[in-house]
């Protein structure tokens, strides 16, 4: 679990992905994935989540994108969803790394930045990780933002020309 | 290849694997939590999934042990 959590990440950027696994586990995921990095870059004061709610995702519209996701993809396979009310269950506070959160975060625009200052690396951190989550082209998240009409690319382009 | 549509009807039958994977996880961790407050056994719960009462103690354990169960003399 640690190994994603290194200090390179930055103060603001390792609060996200501690905030990431707060996400999966009050979803009673079994593991952290990209929706949930997604949903607490979404719930930060970042400049990320600014840029992400002018397209309507803020935490409640990544939720809804995710939500709509969820029932498409079960619908594929003739399931109607479960009630939310047969679902509870203790929640195991501890969730594994998921593939999709490491590939986002491997995919991120933090390269791009390697030469720049650091101060400048810190403030984009967030942003540049959001690029690696929002670089996928199939799963969860780019399915969410299609079936919520956000252009992705349009998105990318946004946050990698933050200064 | 350029990369399909992510909710085309192929990505959409991956998807849905996904989806059912993570339904079927979070109806056992309630069914399981159920089925244990109502006073079943270990071994009961693992008859009732079909699998050993070793793969479900591992499982669900220390979640619910965590969440305040009373999990002495469950181990018939």
């Amino acid at each position: 679990m640690p190994e994603l959590l290194h200090d390179d990440l930055g103060a603001t950027l390792k609060s996200v992905v501690l905030g990431a696994i707060d996400e999966a586990a009050c979803r009673g995921a079994t593991k952290v994935e990209a929706e949930h990095l997604l949903l607490a870059i979404s719930a930060s004061d970042d400049v990320a989540a600014a840029t992400l709610a002018e397209v309507g995702l803020d935490h409640a519209g990544v939720e809804a994108a995710l939500r709509v996701e969820r029932e498409n993809a079960l619908a594929a396979a003739g399931i109607e969803p479960v009630a939310d009310e047969r679902l509870i269950a203790a929640r195991d506070a501890r969730p594994g790394w998921g593939t999709s959160i490491r590939e986002a975060l491997s995919r991120g625009n933090f390269r791009v930045r390697r030469a720049r200052p650091r101060a400048e690396r810190e403030r984009l951190a967030v942003a540049d990780a959001l690029v690696g989550v929002l670089r996928a082209d199939l799963g969860t998240v780019p399915r969410a933002l299609a079936y919520a009409g956000v252009d992705r690319g349009a998105l990318v382009a946004r946050l990698e020309a933050l200064r | 290849m350029q990369s399909p549509d992510p909710t085309g009807s192929e990505a959409s039958d991956l998807a849905a694997v996904v989806a059912l994977r993570e339904l079927a996880d979070r109806l056992e961790d309630a069914a399981v939590e159920r089925a244990m407050r109502a006073g079943w056994s270990w071994t009961q719960v693992a008859e009732g999934l079909g699998v050993t009462r070793q793969a479900v103690h591992k499982k669900h354990h220390r979640r619910l042990e965590g969440a305040g169960l009373d999990l002495r003399r469950r181990n018939a």
